[in-house]
């Protein structure tokens, strides 16, 4: 090792550097995944194995079509779908899978530690390790492109309809990776378990936004392909976000992004409901509304604001400072973003009120508007009745699993309905059928079609009441965020608490 | 090395005092209902190379870590240059270089490659990137290196690596976990010539590791740990006379004519006066002596016990026999 002082440059035979390169401009996490990723092995065999798979395809095919030149292209179909399936096995399944080792591969190598020092933020990060995989599927799809074409020789009819085709198989790699990553950041049994619901819900999910894009008529295309790709965009965006704030130091305020991310959902999935009930003529129409996207976009909305009111508040300085800078109106944000379930109430409520008048004012029928706000409101009170009884953990962790056993628990009464039916003694059948009246889920359940709209009020009022019981734990938190905004304000100390012993970061 | 460093670094501010880089005041950590580090509190000037010293599972690493914004702290508080480690993680970063024990490389890139990706993860221009990682790479002795993939290199050129990708972003506070583990005794020797160099250039480190001997010849300052909780932070040459923990024992070797049991017979039935081990016609005896004047007297003391001395020669305490002393004592 050197000894010496300041270091001189060893002159080199070829200049190593060029100052103006193409990936200086790139973020380095892409540089780095990209280069590992196109070296490793799965890559290269996956490209390989997908090229020898459709050119056996292709001479095959070749085949049947020069042994049958009259016209019968029957076995076309059979051909096609071979294609598709095996292209689709490579962009929507292999490719992205990798995902799952995203952040754990670094654990393994000791390096993340490493990448959390450098200036990289988390959110870098993840977005880095996603594109890089993005920028692989692309590869593979750009690659194949003359397969696409060559079935246009073999009998194919829309050229068109198949790079769509293409372009849709690689939306959908985009969010399983995106979901990979997502999962990488999880524990072990997590992962283990979410592998194997997103091999099934992916393909099911691959069959119906798949199968609509390649069957529907080609004016709706465009307009399916948008659709897509913001349903795509925002599952994206969330699952990183969920990533990086998972990885992120505790003093960064993640819980900002999420929340705004749950806003922007909600917005559009009202404005698509918008969309499609007052179309450029300005006639409303009652029917025709296509619910897939909103519904993905309040799910998104739903489930990012159920997972806010599951987490802890954080006191950092670094949080609430930005919120002190703003006055009264810092002080109000500050009660609605930032991180711990007592701020995210109020904007959970708030979300949950312009769903419940926003979507029947846009979509129901004008003689059942209460029907669908009670709906709605429903819908609401099923989501937030668990969560009071997930504060009595102290860990976070568990949370979402004692909600759900919280709603499953709700509704056994049904079930015990359903599996007795009219056989149950009449004092049971009336227990059961209050507990059905009083339970949101339940009663969201077994809704009747279009009965008085009042039978939703028990549930929402018993909720309110579970609700009641957080109330002075929630004044106490909000108390304690406003005075944290403010001590930021007057540059105090802002006193902090002991953590909980397994309180990592 | 020059001092081309990511345009960040300016931005941190730098502390208000500026004789301590690092306090660490009343750090606890637990994990479930094991403390890791309990009520830990020493500091670190500006410029010092200080040893941090403990048995396995004493807690260094936990405080490493915490200090380098990889863990957060149960209670208490450290701070660097000012900063709290909780509060302001950001710029506790752009301060600290931080080296694991265990070793963090992608076995697929080569050594340039490494150096490269963290100099652009650190935020370097391309033109001073290259500045940069052709210095890491000249300092580290790792020029000939550059194109070997990381797969193939020694666990010593490993470290080596490390030790260089640390170097990266020119930090001010290089935390150390065990970095001479491992290594021959070459590479030993130019670790602790780098370390020197660092020192002479105003750079801080702290190190951990289990080779005291080296670490009491390379730092300033040594902070040693027990079980999460501090037993001693002083100079080295305080801890070998023993005189911070307020104990006044000199160590000497003693040789006596005849049957060595009847020293150890005297030395165990005289108080201040303990028996450390036997060797050839004697033993090594700390006795109860301050000074020259003290070692007189107590070298009159063992020939008017009826002692047949033939050698009494003094001897540096060596820092492991301190610490294990220190860590009996403390029970």
């Amino acid at each position: 090792m050197a000894t010496a002082g300041p270091a001189t440059t060893p002159p080199g035979p070829a200049p190593r550097w060029r100052g103006d390169d193409f990936p200086a401009w790139l973020s380095p996490m892409l540089v780095k995944e990209l280069r590992q990723g196109i070296q490793s092995g799965m890559f290269a065999w996956t490209f390989v194995a997908l090229h020898v798979s459709l050119l056996v395809l292709m001479l095959f095919w070749l085949g049947v079509v020069g042994a049958n030149p009259a016209g019968d292209r029957s076995s076309g179909g059979f051909f096609r779908g071979l294609f598709w399936m095996l292209l689709g096995g490579a962009l929507v399944a292999v490719i992205p899978f990798r995902g799952v080792n995203a952040l754990k591969s670094e654990e393994a190598g000791n390096t993340f530690d490493l990448l959390r020092l450098t200036r990289l933020s988390a959110t870098q990060i993840v977005t880095g390790k996603w594109l890089a995989t993005v920028a692989q599927l692309l590869l593979l799809a750009t690659a194949v492109l003359p397969y696409v074409v060559l079935q246009y020789y073999l009998g194919g009819y829309a050229v068109f309809t198949d790079l769509m085709s293409v372009a849709v198989l690689v939306v959908a790699g985009s969010v399983t990776t995106a979901l990979a990553i997502l999962l990488s950041a999880q524990p072990q049994w997590t992962r283990g378990l979410a592998v194997v619901g997103m091999v099934i819900g992916g393909y099911a999910a691959l069959v119906v936004v798949f199968g609509g894009i390649r069957i529907g008529g080609s004016a709706s295309d465009m307009g399916s392909l948008a659709r897509l790709l913001v349903g795509a965009a925002a599952v994206v965006l969330t699952c990183l976000e969920f990533t990086a704030a998972k990885i992120a130091p505790v003093a960064e305020n993640h819980a900002l992004r999420k929340r705004g991310l749950a806003l922007a959902c909600a917005a559009m999935a009202l404005a698509a409901l918008a969309i499609d009930a007052f179309p450029a003529t300005g006639v409303r129409l009652a029917t025709g509304v296509d619910w897939m996207l909103p519904a993905l976009l309040g799910l998104i909305a739903a489930l990012v604001m159920m997972a806010e009111l599951f987490t802890d508040p954080v006191e950092r300085r670094s949080i609430h400072e930005p919120f002190a800078r703003w006055g009264v109106v810092g002080r109000v944000l500050a009660g609605l973003l930032t991180p711990g379930w007592a701020t995210a109430v109020p904007l959970a409520a708030l979300l949950l009120l312009a769903f419940a008048f926003g979507v029947p004012a846009l979509v129901s029928p004008a003689d059942d508007y209460r029907g669908w706000a009670a709906r709605a409101g429903l819908c609401g009170a099923a989501l937030l009745f668990p969560v009071p009884f997930t504060r009595l953990l102290r860990k976070p962790g568990p949370r979402l699993l004692v909600a759900a056993l919280v709603s499953l628990a709700s509704c056994l009464p049904l079930a015990y309905q359903q599996s007795h039916g009219p056989f149950m003694r009449p004092t049971i059948s009336a227990i059961v059928e209050a507990l059905i009246a009083i339970l949101p889920l339940p009663r969201l359940l077994s809704w009747p079609g279009r009965v008085n709209p009042a039978v939703a009020v028990p549930p929402m009022l018993l909720t309110g009441l579970v609700w009641l019981f957080l109330t002075p734990a929630w004044l106490a938190a909000q108390r304690r965020t406003q005075r944290l905004v403010a001590s930021c304000r007057t540059s105090g100390a802002v006193p902090r608490r002991s953590v909980p012993a397994d309180g990592a970061s | 090395m020059s001092t081309a460093s990511p345009p960040a670094q300016t931005a941190v501010p730098l502390p208000t005092d500026s004789t301590m880089l690092v306090d660490v005041d009343g750090l606890t950590r637990s994990f479930g209902t094991v403390h890791a580090v309990r009520d830990l509190s020493f500091a670190i000037p500006d410029g010092a190379v200080v040893g941090f010293i403990g048995a396995n599972g004493a807690g260094k690493t936990t405080t490493m870590r915490i200090m380098a914004t990889l863990d957060e702290p149960t209670d208490g508080a450290v701070r660097i240059a000012g900063h709290d480690v909780v509060e302001r993680p950001a710029e506790v970063r752009r301060l600290v270089g931080w080296m694991p024990d265990s070793l963090g490389v992608y076995a697929d890139m080569t050594v340039f490659e490494y150096l490269d990706f963290f100099a652009r993860a650190y935020g370097f221009s391309p033109a001073q990137r290259r500045d940069r990682v052709d210095d890491v790479l000249h300092f580290a002795d790792l020029g000939p290196l550059a194109d070997r993939q990381m797969a193939k290199l020694s666990k010593g050129m490993s470290q080596r690596l490390c030790f260089g990708r640390m170097l990266i972003p020119d930090p001010r506070l290089m935390i150390l976990d065990e970095p001479a583990a491992g290594l021959d005794p070459k590479a030993r020797l130019e670790f602790k010539n780098l370390v020197r160099i660092l020192a002479g250039r105003g750079k801080t480190l702290f190190i951990s590791s289990h080779i005291l001997t080296e670490l009491g010849e390379m730092c300033d300052r040594l902070v040693f740990i027990d079980r999460g909780r501090l037993v001693f932070q002083g100079r080295a040459d305080e801890l070998k006379h023993d005189t911070a923990a307020g104990r006044v024992d000199t160590c000497v070797e003693v040789v006596v004519a005849g049957d060595a049991g009847a020293l150890r017979e005297w030395v165990e039935t005289h108080a201040g006066w303990r028996w450390l081990d036997a060797r050839p016609q004697g033993g090594r005896l700390a006795c109860p002596a301050a000074d020259d004047a003290g070692l007189a007297a107590a070298l009159r003391q063992l020939v008017a016990g009826g002692i047949d001395v033939i050698e009494f020669r003094r001897e540096q305490r060596r820092l492991e026999e301190a610490f294990v002393d220190m860590v009996k004592q403390l029970g």
